[in-house]
């Protein structure tokens, strides 16, 4: 009985468990796990009937010795339902090393593909990305066999039969009613001149002009009107460009590199010891804060704040409730001013004020005039008055706020397409980013355009951070790398970009530069995919060179 | 009682006061509602210009104001389509000076609604494909079969009572009327005389067309009905939906007919044909259809509310407590229970009284279809955040502009044809007058 009653506390117990709080996870002291290294091959032919393509990643060691028996699991970029990575599937390696996975594209068109190993016994966890190209038609989807396969086959044929019988009495009817009322009309009087439109005489110039009035004016009309839909572009609507992809060919190799060493890098996914992907984790993270020598990440996807810790790990400080008004999901602007952390939230349009410690210092509720589409916020700064720049982006905007959240002003209304990330430089001046003209503008404090610059180089500019000498920095991640630019606009060459890999193909460590950071001679750039890497400048002689 | 000679002039003249004497602000009235068509058009060419971007329409709310106008719209042709039928099937003396009004708006408002799903297609020129690549198994494509059947038979429905007066104005109008109306005339009449072989024939094409076009309604409407609910998303996953939209389609169709009719009785003084007689018959029919609709949403509700499903919690904390629920409490008292007290306290049943009931009834129903349609896509099926939709400025001049589509699409058709049935009043006069004299005579053998 003791037993019995023990094993039923033991398994009430057991129901509980999950919703006991996470216990800290602790940090393996001394991590000595072998670095690895995961490279992702892009198909070289078909690989079965359907147009599948034949993907495959060869992990090895840091000494290029390939570890066999690991799991690597495919993804691929989905900007459906918000940007997110779908799983494709999970493969083992083999003794080379290499695992293979079938992908069966669902659309023509460009893929994200990105392999990762999650690391474990022993090992750190890797990353790889390859964008890659697919004309394969979609596989059509087929309903599976069940018991009322019949039915459902033959249902639409007998709707049809009903809508042809439908039919077919409305034919009856007119053609009755028709035939029937015609039959006792009266004969024509004798002598009787039938009315007609237009006379039987001579075909003459004036009944042609008046044959031909009518499509002529329609013509006329519709000119003017075909002229209007297919001026300014018409045609096919631009595609949203992948992260990866570029406006004008696929590789950026030839592009000048500025002069930086990447220093560190901090995985979006990190595991625990047993292997397992810890649930600090960064998903889709989007932007970063610097305060007081911390690096403060805005962890999009989960809607939270994460800070890295000493061990260049992710850890979590602040985790918002999803649907309240300190909701951080979705949110990609963020930056810090004063100590305080300031995220422009797009769920109820709020901006939310943290300390660095991730507790809130308060939310400022935006009174903002409402545009066209909802209100979405994609960059922020703040100046010296505490005033806040947003940049609606589905608005086509930037709004200045008060600090309290009231509308100061608007710029950019008609010049600005889809702005982006945001920042101030050390005059005051405002630096937004134009997503959809590929550039980045300089505005006045008032509102006036002063300068704009990249419309040659950028392909699909994210956010933009300007260090105190005025070098100007923008991450794109349609050139899959970091534009340096000089204080009067001229091109300095990028950061990461497209390199040869092992294999001959092109890879970035940068394969989807979004947030932008720059401080004295450092640049913390985040990655959506593969997490945030901070670079040394070693271009200040470059740099001081343009002042 | 059978017309007197003067009688029955004072009614050809009355109906087709529209045709010669419309009124002096007939052109102002028009002018006003072309000017609003022609703000939607110029609306959606910058929308067929930019895409669907320039509405709120979003990834996740896909369906908006225009599917919500499809369907409102669709929905009072039905009602007025089936309250006309059922009153000629059914023999109700009071319906003949307001058949014309009711199947002319019946035509009409479809032919409205029928563009909307063209306007919702960011390419409209891909509803080709519909027909190249359509799969048999879809609602949409049903639908769209249904909705041209439909029309055909409203068309149909419309024209045969109308033969009789064509002939009418042929013979009055004259061919000084003008050649190309005369000709149309002419030739619409199709030779009619009034024999009885022709009234005959008539008879029985009218009364096949108005037994085919009430399941023909109810079917159509259902298809509508089944592009909601056989989806799995709350608010729309539900069996009540086909009746619930059909009983839906009669209600606000019965109370665009009040208002149609008192429009039309103001402004082409219909007095002595349309009386509060007739008014309070439609605001009958349209308190009993308005309970019956209640009914319903309670049993909708109820069922929902009790289950508390996930995804129909949400949403029907979104509905009752939440952000729409100022909207849905707007729809339950304003457009039932006020509607409904409106016709039933006799202080209030007059043709102000109905009018303004049927008024609130059409409002409201026109934001119960936002209601129905909108929220059910806000509401994520995966774990993401409730979409914010709010229709932009081109859709509610879209929306705005078919409204006003409607009633200058009857106008110019009473600029052509009589606005009350001539014939049909006449025919219920000489039944009436059968009726009277069969009763004298077993009274007085």
């Amino acid at each position: 009985m003791r037993t019995i009653a023990a094993c039923l506390v033991m398994a009430f117990l057991a129901n509980f468990v999950p919703l006991l709080p996470e216990p800290a996870l602790a940090e393996d002291p001394g991590d000595a796990r072998v670095r690895t290294t995961l490279e992702v091959a892009a198909p070289a032919g078909p690989a079965n009937e359907d147009g599948g393509a034949m993907l495959s990643a060869r992990l090895s060691a840091e000494d290029g010795r390939p570890l066999g028996g690991a799991r690597v699991t495919f993804y691929e970029l989905s900007t459906v339902f918000g940007e997110r990575l779908m799983e494709l599937g999970e493969a083992m390696t083999d003794t080379t090393g290499t695992a293979a996975l079938v992908l069966e594209p669902a659309w023509p068109g460009e893929h994200s593909i990105i392999a990762r190993f999650g690391g474990g016994e022993g090992l750190e966890p890797a990353q790889a990305t390859l964008l890659l190209q697919t004309d394969a038609p979609p596989n059509l989807h087929e309903n599976a066999a069940f018991g009322l396969e019949q039915p459902r086959k033959w249902a639409p044929f007998g709707f049809g039969l009903l809508v042809l019988a439908v039919w077919g009495v409305l034919g009856l009817v007119m053609a009755r009613v028709v035939l029937g009322i015609m039959a006792d009309a009266p004969a024509p009087a004798p002598g009787a001149v039938p009315v007609r439109i237009f006379s039987r005489g001579q075909f003459s110039a004036s009944s042609a002009a008046r044959l031909l009035a009518a499509p002529a004016l329609l013509l006329l009309t519709a000119l003017p009107v075909g002229w209007f839909l297919t001026s300014g572009g018409g045609g096919e609507p631009d595609q949203a460009a992948m992260p990866g992809s570029s406006h004008a060919g696929a590789s950026t190799a030839h592009l000048p590199a500025f002069p930086a060493t990447l220093e560190q890098s901090i995985s979006a996914i990190t595991t625990d010891a047993s292997g397992d992907v810890r649930r600090d984790s960064a998903d889709f993270p989007s932007d970063l804060a610097l305060v007081d020598g911390r690096v403060l990440v805005l962890d999009s996807n989960k809607g939270r704040m994460l800070t890295v810790t000493s061990e260049e790990k992710f850890a979590r400080t602040f985790e918002s409730n999803r649907g309240g008004e300190t909701s951080l999901l979705r949110a990609v602007a963020m930056t810090s001013h004063l100590g305080l952390i300031y995220i422009a939230a797009p769920l109820y349009g709020n901006v939310v004020v943290l300390e660095p410690s991730g507790r809130v210092d308060h939310v400022i509720k935006t009174r903002i005039p409402a545009g066209i589409r909802p209100f979405h916020p994609a960059g922020v700064a703040v100046d010296e008055s505490d005033n806040i720049w947003i940049s609606d982006s589905s608005n086509d905007r930037v709004v200045s706020l008060s600090p309290s959240g009231s509308f100061l002003a608007s710029i950019g209304d008609g010049d600005l397409d889809t702005p982006g990330g945001l920042a101030l430089d050390a005059a005051g001046n405002l630096w937004v980013v134009d997503s959809g003209h590929h550039q980045v503008k300089q505005y006045a404090p008032g509102g006036l355009l002063l300068t704009a610059i990249g419309a040659d180089q950028l392909k699909k500019p994210e956010a933009v951070a300007v260090d105190e000498s005025g070098t100007v920095f923008v991450s794109d991640a349609g050139l899959r790398a970091v534009a340096v630019f000089g204080i009067d606009g001229l091109f300095l060459g990028v950061i990461a970009g497209d390199q040869p890999g092992h294999d001959g193909e092109m890879a970035s460590a940068l394969p989807y530069p979004y947030g932008v950071k720059v401080a004295s001679d450092r640049l913390y750039v985040v990655d959506r995919l593969s997490g945030v890497h901070v670079f040394r400048l070693d271009g200040a002689s470059v740099r001081e060179g343009e002042r | 009682m059978v017309l007197q000679q003067h009688q029955k002039a004072d009614l050809e003249l009355t109906a087709m006061r529209p045709i010669t004497r419309p009124g002096e602000y007939y052109w102002v009235i028009v002018a006003g509602l072309s000017v609003l068509v022609f703000a939607a058009a110029v609306a959606y060419l910058q929308q067929l210009k930019e895409g669907l971007g320039v509405t709120g329409l979003n990834q996740r709310v896909s369906w908006g104001f225009y599917i919500g106008d499809m369907v409102f719209f669709i929905g009072i042709s039905y009602g007025g389509a089936m309250t006309s039928a059922i009153l000629r099937l059914t023999n109700a003396p009071w319906r003949a000076p307001l058949s014309r009004i009711a199947e002319t708006m019946a035509v009409t408002s479809v032919l409205v609604g029928a563009v909307f799903p063209l306007i919702d297609m960011g390419r409209p020129e891909r509803m080709v494909y519909l027909f190249r690549y359509g799969q048999v198994g879809s609602p949409v494509l049903w639908d769209v079969i249904a909705v041209n059947t439909y029309l055909i038979a409203g068309a149909i429905f419309l024209y045969l009572p109308l033969i009789p007066d064509i002939a009418v104005c042929r013979d009055r109008l004259g061919p000084n009327t003008g050649k190309l109306r005369y000709l149309l005339y002419e030739r619409l009449a199709l030779g009619w005389r009034g024999t009885d072989r022709q009234k005959r024939v008539l008879a029985w094409g009218t009364t096949v067309v108005a037994i085919v076009i009430i399941p023909l309604a109810v079917a159509v409407h259902s298809v509508l009905a089944f592009l909601f609910g056989v989806t799995s998303r709350p608010g729309w996953d539900s069996t009540i939906f086909a009746p619930y939209f059909v009983l839906g389609a009669m209600f606000s169709g019965v109370a665009t007919v009040i208002i149609a009719v008192a429009g039309f009785r103001w402004a082409y003084h219909l007095e002595e044909y349309i009386t509060r007689k007739h008014f309070e018959y439609l605001g009958y029919i349209m308190m009993t259809l308005g309970a019956g609709y209640g009914y319903f949403m309670f049993s909708e509700y109820m069922t929902e509310g009790y289950k508390l499903h996930e995804g129909a919690r949400d949403m029907m904390e979104l509905m009752i407590v939440g952000r729409l629920a100022p909207f849905m409490w707007l729809f339950g008292i304003g457009g039932l229970v006020v509607p409904i007290l409106l016709v039933a306290l006799p202080i209030t049943r007059n043709i102000f009284g109905i009018t303004t009931a049927a008024l609130a009834v059409l409002a409201a129903m026109w934001l119960k279809r936002f209601l129905i349609v909108v929220p059910g896509l806000a509401e994520p099926m995966m774990p993401t955040p409730l979409v914010i939709y709010w229709p932009s400025r081109v859709e509610i001049m879209i929306t705005l502009g078919a409204v006003a589509a409607i009633p200058l699409l009857m106008m110019l058709f009473f600029r052509l044809f009589p606005i009350i049935s001539i014939f049909e009043i006449e025919e219920v006069a000489e039944e009436d007058a059968k009726r009277t004299a069969e009763a004298l005579h077993q009274a007085v053998p």
